[in-house]
């Protein structure tokens, strides 16, 4: 059956050398496509927790490891601190040191910066190949190089790893779908070796990220599903047992986990289902030993005091305060409307958002269409591994609905899905064409026969009746579907790199009307200012998003950062760009400001400014001090304006007067008055004011970042 | 009389007074010989139009006999802004100019030495450059305000001789002058842009008179904190320049370091500073120009212009306004061709040019560093200047770049001090043996470590593949599989062979026994199989397979009760057909289904083989 092809390679060499070019192509897609970001701008590190990502990893590099543990970062969250080394995923950073100390090994003197901007286009050629043996693992070869080459471009994952984004999330991704690819290669063998390598991705899993929960629980319940299923064996007891023992252990050493991997409520399904797995096992082993009717009975008794010990136990460890309470980010998880009800600092991100029905389509096109016919080949196909790839697809789909920033998870589902639906379409179609292909053959040596000797040994099956003829037609009309719905994919996918994901948010760019490329360097004009013209030890206060990229860019010390880890320190930052500017100048005194930042984007038509974020600070400082009213900076019909009849105290707040200081002065467009807001569309309210207890310091060319200088207390009185 | 005086008890003592005495005669005599060293006349320009400070003096000397000519220069100015300083004679020729190593307190002593050919010079002329010594003055001015600055300087120029007769011309940029207490200064005169101290005549040496002058100038100072440049050399094709600069603007700061950008659209703050022109060679490539944030998109290369360079305009990301500061990169590379000649049996010279890219008239250095790193074995290195500047400092490092194992020679210069516009540096003239071993290292090296690479990987992949025909149980079951399924495959096709040639004469019984043959080869293929099967399900567990074993039977099953079916339907009709070929086609037919899944099948088994 071995064909031998003229150059002396069997098929299977064959084939393998060309799923193997086809991994290749993919890789070098993945790493391609990602590099939009660089060309179209310039190799730098994208939006805020990045730059932070960035800062520690010089950290690490250049004072090493003992440092980094130790690092007590001072120049943030002033006057308090924060303790870096314990409160922070250092798998990135790991990474990236490594990747940067090999490179100069061999001789490759490489800027760090250019390495954690390669390492998401890196991250996502593994990504690429771990899908492939996964997919091929629970599937098929076929399956697992469509899988390769959806998820080479998929724009859910594609949108967190473009180069220069160096967050958590781009090594994670690559970690999470080893793990997975561990687990189902585990529980397939049983074997010892497979477990501890899950344990090992695991471990790496959870010094990346947060996400590690996901993990954490869906193997549980992935073991319950499979007991359930009466798909209980050995294998499944060794791979878990070792896989939680050996894993929890691992995953303890990582300093922000702890001792939370056996405490907090997150992690207790785990440990639940370890017992209730030891229990299973356990009675299946007296199942062997004592009669059918006895061991009945036993069995009874034995899970109603394992049941009665189990609740008493939760209750005394939740009320003795040894477990955790569950965290906000976590009830949103199961109830969307949880975190804009009650948490605001977890609403007000933009990506804790619950998503859209577009974006969907916009980061999944066509997978997302392909899903539903994935599982129902999975259903049709079953084994362990196929279950376990089900449930992470379903599981994903629903937290995907949840938050917009895990469409990330689903879309390795979605890849594997689709490239399991599509391998069940169009290998059964292909191998239809090929047997044609030979019949055509066939017949033509037969008939050639049968003109020699005309004797036919042998006639050829019929292949030009009606009925497969019009099957033909379908066969062809459906690998043409497929071949379209692929470039169109493909076509999508490139678009989204090139347009909508590559942007570092640092720089932002537009396109005037003869279609010329225009930069607005602001941000980094202002931050590199500071960087420049203050005192080393100047305090900028800002509002939160933008902690990290001035401690980066500008490396002085904030007040507050995208690490949000304290409530009522954002409330009063936020107390402070809402009060009036006698009472802000009081609390900037308190905690030491030199300079406060705002960011307006009322001259350049930039929305995304802080007048329009406003809200936000109003209900954050609302939750610690309920004095503030946001009804107050309301118009009187209750709308954010502010044009005419806006909200008193808004006219008054700090915000805006930082933001509309000498605004109204100007007339930036002839077609519009002094002090017109290009983003909010209106006139101020109120254009002539003077600032008593600040004064401006810098204002970057398009007016996008004003930076004021908060005045010294008066020498007398 | 003589033994009179040789006689007297103090004769001794009157001989010694006496000696003493014509030895003071003579010595008398000697110097009244010798006419006093003296300057005869001295003309001296001040040029205060720039940011930097040109003094140039026109000494005439007299013709008494000069062993050395002695130039003062106050300590703090001599430390704080004194860059240059330039010695010709009449001809135009340099002289040779010497620092004086003791240290007084208040002067540094500079020792001119005649050229050996020129016995009698009679001209001196003498260049002196300075920087940071105007001031702005008041320090603090409101955002539209206009910039005073404030110069000193000895209103006689300051010299260790009598000079007969000398004047002074300064130079200002516009005509507000305001001198520091006026009718204190003998003999000046302002008309225009121009002031005029003298002439005087019979200066004393050391006359140590000076002036104070205000003068309003809009010029941005900017000064170059730190500026490096670092010349990378590369025998294979290019030479790579990076340039780094720290600057500040030291006009005058804005009170209360306000600044509004209303106002200075407005045009506001005219001291300040918002862009530089660096001058490139003209064959420069992949020009940069970075920060330590990122690219900064605000710059125009222009083409070349008259004096054969490409223009680079950078602005800067934000105006320095006075007392801001600022830092960012240029860099470029160009042809090595123009700048590295061999001098034959592997000896090299390099010449690179000193000066920074950045010359405007308005930017100076505080302290700048040249850098150049030689390939990577370069020995035997020595380096001339061209002309006659000469740095301060200069020290040796070794440099780290792409492929070096063992580090580049660098040579580090530094000088305090530096006017870029003011004069022509010249260039450095290095010298340096390079091996042919060592220039074509870098390449040999990747070459070398693909090629091992390589060869590892093939002998790894040779090791495996014995490993796997040995003893692995996945495979043998595999190869069981797959043999089984070649044998049952064979059966059929060689069942359907013996049907088709069955023609003519068919009897029943012979259509049966060749069946029953047939029937009981595939029940012990099939008898195999299972037991196959269920090994492989006990030794590896749930594996892939395992699933390929019980697809393979469930084929073969399907199959062996189509066969079955279709020789119980024909035999019944055996009576009424010739030939068996049309039944068989029907038999082929219904196996078709089968087949398609074998042939999925034998994909996965190659799979599960390789």
């Amino acid at each position: 059956m071995k064909k031998q092809l003229p150059t002396g390679i069997t098929s299977t060499q064959q084939q393998l050398l060309f799923r193997f070019a086809i991994l290749v192509i993919a890789c070098f897609v993945s790493f391609s496509i990602r590099l939009f970001a660089v060309i179209r701008y310039e190799s730098i590190i994208h939006e805020f927790d990045p730059w932070f990502n960035f800062r520690a990893t010089k950290v690490l590099v250049e004072r090493g490891t003992y440092e980094f543990w130790n690092w007590f970062d001072s120049a943030s969250w002033y006057p308090l601190g924060r303790i870096v080394g314990g409160t922070v995923y250092p798998g990135i950073m790991y990474t990236a040191a490594t990747v940067y100390h090999i490179l100069h090994a061999l001789t490759f003197p490489v800027d760090i910066k250019d390495v954690c901007v390669m390492m998401a286009p890196l991250f996502s050629c593994f990504t690429n190949i771990v899908t492939y043996f996964f997919t091929k693992q629970v599937s098929n070869p076929t399956a697992g190089l469509f899988a390769a080459c959806f998820i080479a471009m998929v724009p859910g994952y594609l949108s967190r790893s473009v180069a220069g984004s160096y967050d958590n999330e781009c090594v994670a991704i690559t970690a999470m779908i080893l793990c997975f690819f561990f687990i189902v290669k585990s529980v397939h063998t049983g074997s010892l070796f497979w477990s501890g390598l899950t344990c090992l991705a695991y471990l790496y899993m959870v010094a990346s990220w947060g996400g590690y929960v996901f993990i954490t629980n869906i193997y549980p319940i992935y073991v319950l599903v499979l007991i359930l299923c009466g798909r209980y064996t050995h294998r499944l007891y060794v791979a878990y047992s070792t896989f939680y023992i050996v894993g929890t252990l691992l995953s303890m050493q990582i300093r922000f986990v702890g001792f939370q991997a056996v405490q907090s409520s997150e992690h207790m399904g785990a440990l639940v289902v370890f017992l209730f797995l030891q229990c299973y096992c356990f009675v299946q082993w007296i199942r062997y030993l004592v009669p059918r009717d006895i061991f009945l009975t036993l069995s009874r008794i034995f899970w109603v005091t394992v049941g009665v010990a189990f609740i008493l136990a939760a209750f005394i460890a939740t009320f003795s305060g040894y477990l955790g309470p569950w965290t906000g980010r976590f009830y949103s998880l199961l109830d969307p409307t949880y975190a804009s009800k009650h948490i605001p600092i977890i609403a007000s991100v933009a990506e804790h958002q619950p998503t859209a029905w577009g974006s969907y389509f916009f980061d999944l096109h066509v997978l997302s269409m392909l899903v539903p016919a994935g599982i129902y080949f999975c259903f049709q196909n079953l084994n362990d591994g196929v279950i376990f790839v089900i449930l992470y697809g379903s599981f994903a789909a629903y937290f995907a609905g949840v938050m917009v920033r895990l469409m990330l998870v689903l879309a390795p589902a979605a890849c594997m899905l689709s490239g399991i639906a599509f391998s069940k379409l169009l290998v059964p179609a292909v191998a239809l064409v090929r047997k044609w292909e030979k019949d055509v053959q066939y017949s033509r040596i037969s008939e050639k026969m049968e003109s020699k000797s005309k004797h036919a040994k042998w006639t050829s099956p019929p292949s030009s009746n009606k009925n497969s003829k019009a099957l033909q037609i379908l066969v062809y009309v459906l690998l043409g579907g497929a071949m379209l719905v692929l470039f169109a994919y493909a076509r999508h996918c490139v678009w989204v790199a090139s347009e909508a994901y590559s942007q570092p948010s640092v720089v932002l760019s537009a396109r005037t009307s003869s279609g010329e490329r225009v930069f607005f360097d602001d941000f980094r004009e202002a931050y590199y200012w500071l960087r420049y013209n203050t005192k080393p030890d100047a305090k900028i206060l800002s509002w939160w998003d933008y902690g990290y990229q001035i401690s980066g860019f500008a490396n002085r010390t904030v007040i507050v950062d995208n690490n949000t880890w304290n409530n009522s320190h954002i409330a009063t930052v936020g107390r402070v760009l809402n009060s009036p500017e006698r009472k802000a100048f009081q609390i900037c005194k308190k905690l030491d400001v030199d300079y406060v930042l705002v960011i307006f984007g009322g001259a350049l038509g930039y929305s995304s400014d802080d007048i329009n974020k406003f809200l936000w600070p109003i209900r954050i400082s609302h939750s610690v001090d309920p004095t503030v009213d946001e009804s107050a900076y309301l118009t009187a019909d209750g709308n954010y304006r502010v044009g005419e009849g806006a909200g008193p105290a808004l006219v008054e707040s700090l915000m805006y007067k930082l933001c509309y200081y000498r605004f109204g002065e100007v007339q930036f467009d002839r077609g519009h008055p002094a002090g017109y807001d290009k983003v909010r569309g209106e006139v101020i309210a109120k254009k002539n004011f003077k600032l008593r207890y600040f004064e401006e310091a810098f204002t970057s060319r398009n007016w996008l970042v004003r930076i004021y200088h908060v005045k010294d207390l008066p020498n007398i009185g | 009389m003589a033994v009179d005086w040789s006689s007297r008890p103090c004769t001794w003592q009157r001989l010694c007074i006496l000696v003493v005495f014509f030895c003071i005669v003579f010595q008398l005599v000697d110097s009244t010989q010798q006419k006093l060293v003296k300057i005869e006349k001295l003309d001296r320009t001040i040029d205060l139009s720039k940011s930097y400070v040109t003094e140039k003096v026109v000494i005439k000397l007299n013709t008494a006999k000069w062993d050395a000519f002695e130039l003062l220069v106050p300590f703090q100015q001599y430390e704080e802004s004194l860059a240059h300083i330039q010695v010709e004679d009449s001809s135009s020729r340099a002289l040779q100019v010497k620092e004086q190593p003791e240290r007084d307190v208040l002067y540094r002593k500079l020792v001119v030495l005649p050229n050996a050919s020129t016995s009698v010079s009679d001209t001196i002329k003498v260049t002196l450059i300075y920087m940071n010594c105007l001031k702005p003055k008041p320090q603090f001015i409101p955002s539209d305000g206009d910039q005073f600055l404030y110069y000193e300087n000895y209103v006689r120029f300051h010299s260790p001789y009598e000079v007969e007769e000398q004047k002074t011309t300064i130079t200002f940029p516009q005509s507000q002058i305001q001198f520091v207490d006026r009718d204190s200064i003998p003999e000046l005169s302002i008309s225009g842009k121009k002031a005029y101290l003298g002439p005087y005549k019979k200066v004393k040496p050391k006359d140590s008179l000076s002036f104070g002058v205000r003068f309003l100038h809009n010029i941005p100072l900017v000064t170059g904190n730190q500026v490096t440049k670092t010349v990378k050399v590369s025998h294979w094709g290019w030479l790579q320049v990076h340039e780094s600069y720290e600057l500040e603007n030291k006009a005058a700061k804005v009170k209360g370091g306000v600044f509004s950008r209303l106002d200075y659209q407005l045009m506001h703050y005219k001291q300040s500073a918002e862009k530089v022109v660096a001058r490139l060679p003209l064959e420069a490539r992949d020009v940069t120009y970075k920060d330590y944030v990122g690219n900064i998109t605000s710059s125009h290369l222009r083409d070349a212009d008259r004096s054969k360079s490409r223009l680079l305009q950078l602005e800067f990301r934000y105006p320095l306004i006075g007392g801001w500061k600022n830092a960012f990169f240029i860099g470029y590379r160009v042809p090595i061709r123009k700048y590295l000649d061999a001098l034959g049996s592997s000896r090299y010279q390099l010449r690179v040019g000193i000066a920074p890219s950045i010359s405007s008239s308005n930017v100076v250095l505080d302290h700048y560093v040249f850098r150049v790193a030689l390939p990577q074995g370069a020995k035997n290195i020595s380096w001339r200047y061209s002309s006659h500047f000469v740095f301060d400092e200069m020290h040796h490092e070794t440099l780290l770049d792409i492929l070096d194992t063992r580090g580049r020679p660098v040579l580090v210069f530094e000088k305090r001090k530096m006017v870029p516009n003011s004069m022509a540096f010249g260039s450095l003239v290095i010298t340096y043996e390079l091996g042919v071993w060592s220039w074509l290292e870098k390449m040999l090296l990747p070459v070398g470590f693909f090629m091992v690479l390589l060869t590892c990987i093939s002998l790894a992949s040779r090791f495996r593949f014995r490993e796997t025909n040995g003893a692995s149980n996945h495979s043998i079951y595999g190869n069981q599989l797959y043999s089984l399924h070649i044998a049952l495959s064979d059966t059929y096709q060689e069942a359907i062979d013996t049907f088709s040639k069955m023609k003519g004469t068919l009897t029943p019984q012979q259509f049966q026994s060749s069946y029953s043959s047939v029937h009981h080869r595939l029940k012990e293929y099939e008898l195999q199989l299972e037991h196959l099967h269920k090994s492989v399900v006990a030794s590896l567990g749930n594996s892939k397979l395992a699933t390929l074993a019980n697809q393979l039977a469930d084929i073969y099953k399907t199959k062996h009760d189509i066969f079955q079916r279709w020789y119980s339907t024909t035999r019944s009709k055996l009576g009424n057909v010739s030939s068996l070929d049309k039944e068989l086609e029907k038999l082929l037919q219904s196996l078709e289904t089968e087949n398609i899944k074998l042939e999925k099948w034998l994909l996965d088994i190659q799979d599960e083989l390789k």
